[in-house]
């Protein structure tokens, strides 16, 4: 059997069409997500939803109904200002309003709503390194939620400092002041940041040694964003920001 | 009648011979790679309010099948998939692989939209540096450097079953193409995409070749697929226009079947195309092409 080109343009067009109406018609084909929370599936909290599979499409009233938060103190915890606009907000626009944090390795974002939503629920969660909450959801889980001493500390590290803004304000803008180039940046402003270059730490008076022993590998090109390296290594960025971050404290001291 | 003498006595065919070619595989290249970029667009139109009426508002992510690929691993061990990756990409993974199956890489060939732009970008390349075009890279390294695509979709399944996120956009160029005007575009992708960009004007198909972990996966196919673009020596008369033709720089002459893990199933080599001799490059299934 032979098939000419016509053939195949045929049959390709017809199997990838016919199957996305095949699946339509049997209700399979989802190209959003139904917002319904995926649950534990075994072990004490079988059954109950997971904190884990919340998306970044998820807006704070699927949340509310899903794990029976209140709204008021969703968008409380996450510095939300305006009321009427707690309800249709999604998880992933935190990380647009707060991107100066992620530049600094902090993230306030859609694993932040996944760690307090366990913490305020006492349900299990493994938590990513990185992820920080604000202020106030430390204070509304301190009020609300069961939380044991341990868990009390650790908030409390992992926590920032949040103005309160409104859901399309970033905080970079809020802040009103222009960053400085690397070359001009101040000796007490020398923070690793999620663009911050192996060139730049060497700028500011670590050795290449120094870096390639804590990175345990050689710099592949000092001109390499610290992140990216960290991202083909599948190593979290703050696993290598924290002893880099403290060489550069000592060499500044 | 011209033609069954061809195939009986096999004789150097003039190059001049022209024969319409077949516009069927551009027409559906063009056609995937407008409703792609119309698809991209509509998601931002919703978002203002000004949506294209009866298209589909999905992200990009939603309508890859290479996300399907990347979210076994959860999909298997906790029964959902990873952030971004919804349903439809799953499905489109397992047409994906019917089609592969059966034909090969079609998905590749014929349906990419980033090897589509490929494809347009090199005709640019094509045009400067003539017949040097596509045979810059030396074969001896050549064969190896063909290799790394493998070790670049291990490193993605590994990184994305290990986090559960969506690695790859960060170092995908195909997102970057359709979403650059998104914050989510990070900048590696973005270098990855204008370095792509340069690269097919010297190499057809650069992206392809050498770095995409899809086509890695869908290649494996052409090993088993059913059926496989087939060579007839006894009516070839050896003119390698099938290998100058072949946009992978597979060396289709030199064999009966083409197994290569590179193979896009084009079929641009085929006697529909360059091949001068009627019925000797074929996509058959086994004995379908003469012996």
């Amino acid at each position: 059997m032979k098939l000419k080109s016509l053939h195949v343009a045929v049959i390709t067009l017809v199997l990838i069409f016919g199957g996305i109406a095949l699946t339509t018609v049997l209700d399979l084909w989802k190209t959003t997500n139904d917002k319904v929370v995926a649950t534990y599936k075994g072990g004490e909290f079988e059954g109950q939803s997971d904190p884990a599979d919340i998306r970044g499409s998820y807006t704070f009233d699927d949340i509310s109904n899903a794990f029976g938060i209140p709204l008021e103190d969703l968008g409380k915890a996450f510095g939300l200002q305006d009321p009427s606009s707690f309800a249709a907000f999604q998880c992933k626009g935190l990380e647009g309003i707060y991107v100066a944090l992620k530049e600094e390795g902090k993230e306030v974002g859609t694993g932040s709503v996944r760690y307090f939503v366990a913490l305020y629920k006492g349900l299990p969660l493994k938590v990513e390194e990185g992820t920080y909450l604000p202020k106030a959801a430390v204070e509304i889980l301190k009020a609300k939620a069961k939380l044991t001493e341990e868990q009390i500390k650790s908030i409390e590290k992992y926590s920032v400092d949040l103005p309160a803004v409104s859901a399309t304000a970033p905080v970079s803008e809020l802040a009103g002041t222009p960053t400085p180039s690397p070359s001009e940046t101040p000796v007490t402003d020398r923070v690793i940041k999620g663009n911050t270059t192996f060139q730049e730490l060497m700028d500011w008076g670590v050795t290449k040694e120094e870096i390639e022993k804590i990175i345990n590998d050689k710099i592949p090109k000092p001109g390499i964003i610290i992140k990216d390296y960290s991202t083909t290594k599948a190593v979290e960025f703050l696993t290598l920001k924290e002893p880099l971050q403290t060489l550069v404290d000592r060499k500044t001291k | 009648m011209q033609q069954q003498i061809l195939i009986k006595k096999p004789s150097p065919v003039p190059r001049t011979i022209k024969k319409p070619k077949p516009w069927y595989r551009s027409a559906v290249q063009s056609f995937f790679f407008v409703l792609v970029a119309l698809i991209s667009l509509n998601k931002v139109l919703e978002e203002a309010g000004m949506a294209i009426p009866f298209l589909s508002q999905a992200s990009l992510h939603a309508i890859c099948p290479f996300g399907g690929v990347v979210s076994i691993y959860k999909f298997v061990t906790v029964g959902t998939l990873i952030q971004k990756i919804h349903e439809s990409a799953f499905i489109l993974m397992l047409i994906a692989f019917l089609l592969a199956i059966a034909f090969g890489p079609v998905i590749c060939g014929w349906v990419c939209p980033f090897g589509t732009f490929q494809e347009w970008t090199g005709k640019i390349g094509r045009k400067i540096f003539g017949k040097k075009y596509n045979h810059y890279v030396p074969v001896k390294i050549d064969v190896y450097f063909r290799y790394i695509r493998y070790i670049i979709l291990a490193w993605v399944v590994y990184v994305t079953a290990t986090t559960a996120k969506l690695m790859f956009q960060d170092i995908d160029p195909y997102f970057a193409l359709f979403q650059f005007w998104s914050d989510e575009v990070s900048m590696t992708a973005l270098i990855i995409l204008g370095v792509t960009i340069t690269l097919s004007l010297f190499v057809e198909r650069p992206y392809c070749k050498y770095a995409c972990p899809y086509g890695a996966v869908l290649g494996i196919f052409n090993l088993f697929r059913i059926f496989k673009v087939r060579r007839t020596p006894s009516s070839c008369i050896d003119c390698k226009a099938c290998d100058q033709v072949c946009p992978m720089n597979i060396s289709v002459s030199s064999g009966t079947a083409v197994l290569s893990h590179q193979c896009i199933s084009c079929m641009k080599c085929t006697s529909e195309n360059a091949c001068p001799v009627a019925e000797t490059v074929e996509l058959s299934i086994k004995g379908g092409a003469k012996q």
